[in-house]
């Protein structure tokens, strides 16, 4: 005869395993709460004279850009400005200057814990021109309020 | 007279004015120099001034009536744009201004510029009398006869002329005497330079001040052009990340190319750097499209490397800069560093300088790179690597630009206008035609390709110079531009030995000097390439050896070793070249003796006398010839040994040693006298020891050296002088010099140790002593030299 002793702790057992993964596949851990964020990226060669991210003495800046107005100033200069409509959208952009070449490789941006992060990585090599990377994206107005986080990978 | 119209085979061509334009013929470069300096032109466009260049014309040495007393004439046109206070300068006044010629437009519309020249066909050759009658009338000067053609005569024209050479031409041709009279009408005008779109637009080339810079701060390249614009036959490797074999302003691609990525050909374009590299070397020029490359006609390889970091990326460089060097580059141009050094790196730049073209060297430039840091990046800082900084259109180190030790040169480097990929792709993202090119390439990635494409020039005007004659006439030739501070070797930390400048490395590399490079007593020097009406002046760095004139007349004061120096000054911004040749001047025998691999004594002697000994069996004498330029030795001996062996500058002999004693004779030439010399050798193997006899003795001793005796030599030599009869005994040297060079003190002590005799004699020589007064007995003989005795027993007895 089986010990019904036994028997209910084997019960309890199990039931820990299930609820253990469970948890796991239910449960909400940080990555679960990344999402991508729909955004379209603009290739831009530069910015116009007197622009915020052509001034900068600084050799790494980034802006973030809600009005016409501020676009034009950046971009209205170049052949091919990026058009936006910012009753829908608006614009994060950067420039990263090197003492070599460099070119941006890879964008990417996700919403995370109410924060924006926009990711941009950089592919430098060792030829000796001086290069200024620059990077823009348009974001639709819903982001408008998050925190923003510009990732730079060089 | 008619200014509207010239004659063209009997037809009226006729011609409207163009008052926009005006050609100026001037005497002297400085006089326009002058004026500029008067009016200060810090805008608008600077008219360009040129040499007037006469051609294969045979001179008529008969008349006197040629254009001024100058042989130096220069030529510009005043043009629409140029800065109005400049014109109106050149237009009232007429100093040192020979001619004045009006422009016009053709039918057509194309526009024509009357120079001061025109031509005179003869309808027989009988008739240059008439024509030499008729210059003199109408004051016009006859240059000269064409070459080829006979009949065909050249006059110019200046201010007291009867008119502008257009009048002329047609008051000859109206004369009716003449088969044709045709004023030269300059179209296409050299004055643009090359006519590539964007030309106006590349500073570094032809700096206008069209880059907020300053007129003039550029390589002078179309002075430079008008010497070379390359030669295929000299290929650039641009070891990069690839350029475009396609793009429409590459005319002169290399069939060969790599990528050292794959290890496989063609190259690859692995990025937008390696086709602006390219642009600014070989872009094609006078093409009516883009931009115009530096050196347009040298070959352009492409040899391909990602420059960035991947798993064996330096291994790949080396075999990127191997590549180029197995495959004939003679210039490998890097326009990249890296913050780690590699010894495959180094070996491959090694073997490029030592190995490539031939042993030559190929020329290996560098980018000193752009941290804006006082040290110059790797591989930039290696010995024989050109490292190159950048220069901006102010002719300031450009503020990226790294300097410092090590640095050699510097070259434009901002906002260089070169080639582009094709299109959308590059660094500017227009479609073509406009996106083929690039305005603003930055950095000392744009500053070596300068230097490179310049070095091919050099070497297009002369192959036959090493990598580091080529990097001499490059560093030597800078300009010493931006107010630095310049050491006595002409180096400054900030731009190295300065701005390259394209036209006086040039002119560096194609002039050379003729004459003698020996001096015995006078001889004149030459300097050849220069250019008509440019003379050079000359400097001796030792007059107290010997002297030169002004015009190269060289006079020897005495011997030694001199260098002659040709100071040229170019006109049109090429500056000053100076080039220098050694000079040995008379000659001075001389003699090395190498005994048994030893030197012997002085190199320095005219009849030597050397002791030799080897054992076992015979002595190894190598006589050489330290003089450079020793030519014709011959050599035979005495006596002793046997006949030597004779090389260029050496002569071996083989002397044994059982005999006694030896003399060579040898002869041979020197730049400026023939030499015979005689040397004597003296065989000491038999050391320091003599024999005395008779022994017993009677009333005399004789002793005599184990070694040759300076009798022995005289037997020698009359037996020597009955196998050469015309043997000259005067000549050979008898003075035997034995171990020690002391003479000899001879003593003979009796029994009771009391010296009984005492005698100094010479060094080594055979002496007899008397010793009748002494009484029987035995005794010692002491011969003492020096701090060696030689002791025997004697007997005296009778």
């Amino acid at each position: 005869m089986k010990n019904p002793t036994m028997i209910t702790n084997i019960n309890f057992f199990r039931f820990l395993a299930l609820a253990f993964v469970l948890f796991h596949i239910t449960g909400c851990s940080k990555e679960d709460k990344t999402q991508p964020v729909d955004f379209m990226k603009f290739s831009i060669a530069g910015a116009c004279s007197g622009s915020v991210l052509k001034s900068s003495a600084e050799k790494e800046k980034t802006i973030v850009i809600t009005t016409q107005e501020m676009l034009s100033k950046e971009t209205g200069c170049l052949t091919s400005a990026p058009q936006v409509d910012f009753n829908t959208h608006f614009v994060l952009a950067g420039r990263v200057a090197f003492d070599n070449c460099a070119a941006l490789e890879e964008e990417t941006m996700v919403e995370a814990d109410n924060i924006i992060r926009y990711s941009v990585k950089i592919r430098q090599s060792d030829c000796q021109k001086l290069d200024t990377v620059y990077f823009m994206a348009a974001v639709p107005i819903r982001y408008k309020d998050r925190q923003i986080t510009f990732d730079i990978k060089k | 007279m008619d200014q509207d119209h010239y004659w063209f085979n009997g037809e009226r061509i006729p011609l409207l004015p163009n008052p926009g334009k005006q050609y100026l013929l001037l005497e002297n470069p400085d006089t326009f120099s002058h004026l500029l300096k008067e009016i200060s032109p810090d805008s608008g466009k600077i008219p360009e001034l040129k040499q007037v260049q006469m051609g294969l014309l045979d001179r008529i040495e008969n008349t006197d009536r040629k254009l001024s007393n100058s042989t130096q004439r220069f030529w510009t046109v005043l043009e629409e744009g140029m800065e109005e206070r400049l014109k109106r300068t050149l237009t009232e006044r007429n100093e040192g201004i020979l001619y004045r010629g009006p422009a016009f437009y053709s039918q057509s519309g194309k526009e024509l510029i009357l120079t001061h020249i025109f031509y005179i066909k003869l309808k027989d050759l009988s008739d240059f009398n008439m024509l030499l009658q008729m210059a003199l009338d109408y004051k016009v000067y006859v240059e000269g006869r064409n070459a080829f053609m006979p009949e065909w005569f050249v006059l110019s024209c200046d201010n007291k002329s009867n008119g502008n050479a257009l009048e002329m031409a047609n008051l000859f041709y109206e004369t009716g005497l003449f088969a044709s009279a045709e004023p030269d009408l300059m179209e296409d005008m050299l004055i643009q330079c090359v006519n590539d779109t964007y030309f106006p637009q590349q500073w570094a080339l032809q700096n206008t001040g069209q880059s907020a810079g300053t007129a003039g701060s550029d390589i002078k390249m179309c002075q430079a052009w008008q010497i070379s614009q390359g030669s295929p036959a000299i290929i650039v490797a641009v070891v990069d990340q690839g350029f475009e074999l396609n793009h429409p302003d590459f005319s002169n691609i290399s069939s060969v190319s790599f990528d050292s990525e794959s290890g496989t050909s063609p190259s690859q374009v692995l990025g937008d750097h390696g086709t602006a590299c390219a642009g600014i070397i070989g872009a094609a020029a006078n093409n009516n499209l883009g931009v115009a490359g530096i050196a347009p006609n040298v070959t352009l390889m492409s040899v391909s490397n990602s420059l960035s970091g991947a798993p064996n990326s330096r291994m790949k460089r080396a075999d990127a800069i191997n590549f180029a060097r197995t495959n004939g580059a003679a210039v490998i141009s890097n326009s990249w560093g890296s913050s780690v050094q590699y010894q495959v790196i180094n070996d491959a730049i090694s073997l490029a300088l030592s190995a490539g073209r031939g042993g030559l060297g190929c020329i290996v430039v560098f980018a000193s790179g752009n941290d804006s840091q006082g040290s110059i990046s790797y591989p930039s800082d290696l010995p024989g690597v050109i490292a190159v900084g950048a220069t901006d259109s102010n002719d300031l180190r450009a503020y990226f630009s790294n300097y410092g030790t090590g640095l050699d040169i510097s070259a434009p480097g901002v906002d260089i206008y070169t080639t582009d990929r094709q299109g959308t792709n590059g660094y500017n993202p227009s479609p073509s035609p406009a996106g083929d090119y690039f305005a603003n390439f930055t950095g000392t990635s744009a500053a070596a390709p300068h230097v490179a494409a310049v070095a091919a020039l050099v070497l297009s005007v002369n192959n036959s110079l090493s990598y580091a004659q080529v990097i001499s006439i490059l560093t030597s030739s800078a300009e010493k531009v931006g107010g630095y501070s310049y050491n006595a070797d002409g180096w400054s930390a900030e731009l190295g030995y300065g701005r390259l400048n394209a036209c006086t490395a040039l002119n560096r590399a194609r002039f050379t000097i003729s004459g003698s490079d020996n001096l015995c007593t006078s001889s004149d020097y030459t300097v050849n390439g220069l250019p008509s009406g440019v003379s050079a002046v000359w400097s001796s760095s030792n007059p107290g050896v010997a002297t030169i004139s002004a015009t190269g007349n060289a006079t020897k004061v005495s011997n030694g070793q001199v260098t002659f120096s040709a100071t040229v000054n170019i006109p049109n911004g090429c500056g000053t070249v100076v080039i220098s040749k050694e000079v040995k001047v008379g000659s001075t025998p001389m003699l090395g003796i190498l005994v048994n691999g030893g030197y012997y004594t002085n190199t320095n002697v005219n009849n030597p006398v050397a002791n030799v000994c080897a054992p076992p069996s015979h002595n190894v004498i190598m006589l050489d010839y330290p003089f450079p330029g020793v030519t014709n030795v011959q050599a035979y001996p005495i006596s002793g040994g046997t006949y030597p062996t004779v090389f260029n500058t050496a002569v071996y002999w083989n002397y044994p040693n059982y005999s006694p004693s030896g003399t060579i004779r040898v002869s041979y030439d020197l730049p400026c006298q023939s030499v015979v010399q005689y040397i004597t050798f003296y065989n000491t193997c038999s050391s320091f020891s003599f024999r005395a006899h008779l022994n017993p003795a009677n009333t005399e001793l004789t002793i005599v050296p184990n070694g040759p005796t300076n009798e022995d030599l005289e037997k020698e030599l009359l037996e020597a002088k009955q196998r050469f009869p015309d043997l000259d005994l005067s000549q050979i040297p008898r003075k035997y010099i034995a171990p020690g060079n002391e003479n000899m003190l001879v003593q003979i002590f009796n029994n009771h140790g009391i010296v009984v005799k005492s005698i100094e004699v010479d060094n080594n020589a055979k002496v007899s002593i008397d010793v009748a007064n002494l009484p029987d007995g035995v005794y010692r003989l002491h011969i003492l030299k020096g701090r060696s005795l030689d002791e025997h027993q004697i007997v005296i007895k009778r």
